[in-house]
């Protein structure tokens, strides 16, 4: 049985996602706090499912840390907020980025596989990567840049393959290298501010816009 | 007259004004001291009768001139200029018709500074060099017509003239710079009150933003489960939320904050600003709740202050490091925000620049206990700590306030280095110099010793030489030193005895003359060691007549016009400091009051619009969901799909219009899950953004499950849009029809 602790601010969301995960077979809910210092100091999980904007001021890629070192896997939840925190958050090390307003089932089906230490890919990460003006001189092969492509358009797992006629446990593949690339990207040598400041530049701020 | 003046100029009139008083009285006494000497001039009594009569205008004026409003400031000089002309008038007319000893000239009448300077005050530049034109051509042509040796008098009329340009020239000079002072804080003011408003509106989107995605989102999220045993968290929810969108909607009292709540805010406007920023605690989670409430308005300067700070670290300094530490005190907070950026040199701002002054230093020290203070130096970071305490005593208590880095910082009464105004000073001592050498000619040729004379011009020469004139800054101390030294041994040439023939003070005409001289040295910053001088000069002078026992009258009526002419030149040049040092702090404050009145107004009235909105797009929904009955699948529908539409102020961006936005509608209640995208790199052009929301809502309105994604793509795609379900991708190409 996988343990699962959920982060996050709004009580309701909580609520809701704890009795599913508790109902689900196979996996264990062991509890949800409201800050990632809190979640440290309580009982010990192995995937822990993730408020990408919590509203204590701490950041995703900080709060990502805290939780791998402390030995658990990360699954980002967001309510579709702009793709910098997503960046933020998927260059720490992040399993993957659920959107919060999908359908329970997916949410769930997403958190178990990740229990089982499965990558989820979903359009909001592949957007978000996609976007990001870094990813552009990285070592990337055509392939991989497609299959990133698709997926950012809305594409599921099954008509990525299909289209690029192969099978989806190559998409996998692909998507698995796309993954160590990005985790690795200028990652020693910039600053966080200075991180910060190219998101500025790209014209991506890091609260919501109206346009 | 001309347009209402601003309160810096009215403030100039007014000392202006009074300086014309005391300069009538230094003229008045000079004039006295001459006369008793030389009785042959006009009869004692109906000279100082006339010198009373002169003098008591200008005086009463100056004395209430602190109180007297603008207009009629105006009409009191015009009064004093036309008393001046009219006892002229009278004295002439009265000398013809045999009232008044006649022969000669009206010794008030060669002094024309007061009346050139109410004249300037009155109507402006043209009347006072008009009056001191006219007052040139009567007196020589008066002096020519009365026979008067013009040699013997030369020295005298030239000095006055000279004393009143002088006058009009300072006049002027504080006159202008008190106007621009007004215009720039009226600019300053209306800027500062846009770019609040800008700012607030922005912060109270944000805010709302906050609120929506805290809020809002959440609820609808869980209302949309079919989840009986939710049912009452979500009732909870909907009517907080309910609660809070009517706050909004009539936000009006700001009631105080407690430090943990401000804390909250700065970790928002940091993360907001710098999401790197750490923001600590110094000290205990107990001290924090202990901190006293701070007003609201104290609460909304220092955040205002805190992110003006980060804002400039991140902005300006490059800073890599930047850290906020929050200090509770028992009776306060304080706030220190650092970072490790290339820092600066706070007296060298440059003038004009408004930004660290004013939004940090003045939007903090508005407040009642206020205080703030800013550490800076090329090269070593900055430090800003902001501070604020109950009891009212404002001020850093770290360390003593360094003198706030204003929009200008003037030394001296030039508002401006311009090579222009530096032209214009060097022509006039040119002048000056010609016209004493005239003197010293003059003087020269009549003594026994013209040397002296010659000695005492190069002093002169070599006085102004010394302050230096390349630039307008303040003249080194030693410079100031030099001028001293050289004023004390031109008037040391005093002791020479020399032969006079006849015995007039225009041998002396070296010792008035260094009234420029020193004027000058004090107008650029040094008044201090120039009223020095003047003082060294006069006991010199004195002492000299002590020593030699001889008539001494010359010189001393001599010291007496440099020493009222210095006191003059002294009170207008300090009175023109002040004003404007007052003027940098009352302006820094103004655009403060402006700023924040204007951010109050913005930010209410968006936060305002925008609850509106919300709240006829949810409201229904959030009152049904406050209620107790169970929620129906259509209730459901409707919150999923009010949920989505919320989600898409966030990222649709251009997609968050018709007729895409009732297709969504329509789509989500049908339970498809839609996303839609923008990527605020794709430039567009509206009639292509309206092509894309029509393809879109057209594919959209053909599915009945699943996920969709709508997406504005980058520009690395020649295709303008996709529209995507997961099995089934289209692209909307650029030029393509869209029926």
């Amino acid at each position: 049985m996988a343990r699962v602790a959920v982060v996050d601010d709004h009580e309701l969301v909580a609520l809701a996602l704890g009795d599913r995960i508790a109902a689900h077979d196979g996996l264990e809910f062991v509890g949800h706090s409201e800050t990632v210092g809190d979640l440290l100091r309580s009982r010990p999980a192995d995937l822990v499912v993730l408020d990408l904007n919590l509203r204590d001021g701490s950041q995703p890629r900080e709060n990502v840390g805290r939780i791998r070192a402390w030995g658990a896997q990360v699954l980002i939840l967001t309510s579709g907020e702009n793709p910098y925190l997503t960046r933020e958050a998927s260059r720490a090390d992040v399993l993957g980025v659920v959107r919060k307003s999908a359908p329970s089932d997916r949410i769930l089906d997403a958190i178990a596989a990740a229990a089982r230490g499965e990558p989820i890919v979903t359009p909001e990460w592949a957007v978000a990567l996609e976007s990001d003006p870094e990813l552009r001189a990285a070592p990337l092969t055509d392939r991989e840049r497609e299959v990133l492509a698709l997926y950012a358009l809305g594409l599921g797992a099954k008509a990525v393959a299909a289209r690029l006629y192969v099978s989806e446990s190559t998409v996998v593949d692909h998507i698995r290298r796309i993954r160590a690339v990005y985790a690795q990207l200028r990652r020693p040598a910039n600053t966080k501010v200075e991180l910060y400041q190219r998101g500025l530049e790209d014209g991506i701020l890091p609260f919501p816009s109206e346009s | 007259m001309s347009a209402p003046v601003g309160r810096v100029e009215l403030r100039s009139r007014r000392l202006a004004t009074v300086v014309v008083g005391v300069a009538a009285i230094v003229a008045a006494t000079g004039l006295a001291v001459v006369a008793s000497r030389s009785n042959d001039v006009i009869p004692g009594a109906a000279f100082l009768a006339f010198l009373a009569v002169i003098v008591l205008l200008p005086f009463a004026v100056g004395v209430l001139a602190p109180w007297i409003p603008d207009r009629w400031l105006r009409w009191l000089n015009a009064a004093i200029l036309v008393e001046y002309a009219a006892l002229l008038v009278l004295l002439v007319v009265g000398a013809a018709l045999g009232w008044l000893p006649g022969g000669e000239v009206p010794w008030f009448f060669t002094t024309p500074a007061v009346p050139a300077a109410a004249a300037m005050l009155a109507w402006g530049r043209r009347a006072a060099w008009g009056t001191v034109a006219a007052s040139v051509v009567a007196v020589v042509c008066s002096r020519v017509l009365a026979e008067h040796d013009p040699v013997r008098l030369a020295a005298h009329d030239t000095l006055s003239f000279v004393a009143a340009a002088l006058l009009v020239l300072l006049f002027d000079a504080l006159l202008v710079a008190a106007r621009r002072l007004d215009e720039a804080t009226a600019l300053a003011v209306a800027a500062a009150g846009q770019e609040a408003a800008g700012e607030a509106r922005a912060q109270a989107a944000e805010q709302f933003a906050a609120l929506t995605h805290d809020e809002l989102l959440a609820t609808l999220l869980a209302a949309r489960e079919d989840r009986p045993d939710l049912r009452r968290a979500v009732a909870q929810r909907a009517r907080r939320s309910r609660r809070l969108l009517r706050e909004l909607h009539d936000e009006e009292s700001a009631g105080p904050v407690a430090l943990p709540e401000l804390l909250v805010a700065l970790r928002a406007e940091a993360a907001a600003a710098v999401p790197t920023a750490a923001v600590d605690i110094e000290g205990s989670r107990r001290a924090l709740d202990a901190a006293p409430e701070l007003p609201a308005e104290a609460a909304a300067a220092i955040l205002g202050a805190a992110t003006q700070a980060l804002a400039n670290a991140t902005r300006h300094a490059g800073a890599e490091r930047i850290s906020v530490v929050v200090a509770p005190l028992p009776d306060g907070v304080r706030i220190a925000v650092r970072d490790d950026g290339r820092g600066f040199d706070p007296a060298a701002v440059p003038p004009g620049r408004m930004g660290i002054a004013t939004s940090i230093l003045a939007r903090v020290r508005a407040v009642a206990g206020g205080g703030a203070e800013i550490v800076s130096a090329p090269g070593e970071g900055t430090r800003v700590s902001i501070e604020w305490r109950r009891d009212g005593a404002g001020g850093p208590v770290t360390t003593p306030v360094p003198a706030a880095p204003g929009p200008s910082r003037p030394t001296g009464v030039f508002a401006a280095d311009s090579p222009a105004i530096r032209r214009f000073l060097r022509i006039g001592i040119v002048v000056l110099l010609a016209a004493f050498a005239a003197l010293a000619a003059l003087a020269g040729l009549r003594t026994d010793l013209p040397i002296v004379h010659a000695a005492a011009w190069l002093g002169i020469a070599a006085g102004f030489a010394a302050i230096g004139w390349s630039t307008l800054a303040r003249p080194s101390q030693l410079r100031g030193l030099v001028v001293l030294l050289i004023a004390t041994g031109v008037a040391a040439l005093s002791w020479i005895p020399i032969e006079r023939d006849p015995a007039t003070w225009g041998d002396a005409w070296y010792i008035p003359a260094m009234t420029p001289m020193l004027a000058g040295l004090a107008a650029r910053g040094r008044s201090g060691v120039a009223a020095l001088a003047g003082g060294l000069v006069a006991a010199v002078v004195a002492g000299g007549g002590i020593v030699h026992q001889n008539d001494t009258i010359d010189l001393v009526a001599a010291a007496v016009r440099l020493c009222g002419g210095l006191s003059v030149g002294l009170l207008l040049i300090g009175g023109t400091v002040w004003i404007r040092r007052r003027t940098v702090v009352a302006q820094a404050l103004q655009v403060e009051q402006a700023r924040a009145a204007s951010a109050r107004a913005a930010g209410r009235r968006e936060l305002r619009e925008r609850s509106a909105g919300v709240e006829a797009l949810i409201g229904r929904t959030l009152d049904r969901l406050a209620g107790d009955e169970p929620l129906s699948d259509a209730d459901r529908a409707e919150c999923a799909a009010l949920e989505g539409r919320l989600r898409d102020q966030y990222r649709a961006g251009r997609l968050a219009g018709e007729p895409l936005v009732a297709a969504a509608m329509r789509a989500r209640r049908r339970g498809v899950d839609v996303v839609l995208l923008d990527d605020p790199d794709r430039v567009l052009a509206a009639d292509e953004v309206e092509a894309a929301r029509r393809w879109i809502a057209a594919r959209l309105d053909a599915v009945d499950e699943g996920v969709f994604t709508g997406r504005i793509l980058p520009s690395v795609y020649a295709a303008l849009a996709s529209a995507v379900t997961e099995d089934e991708a289209a692209q909307l190409d650029p030029g393509a029809r869209v029926g």
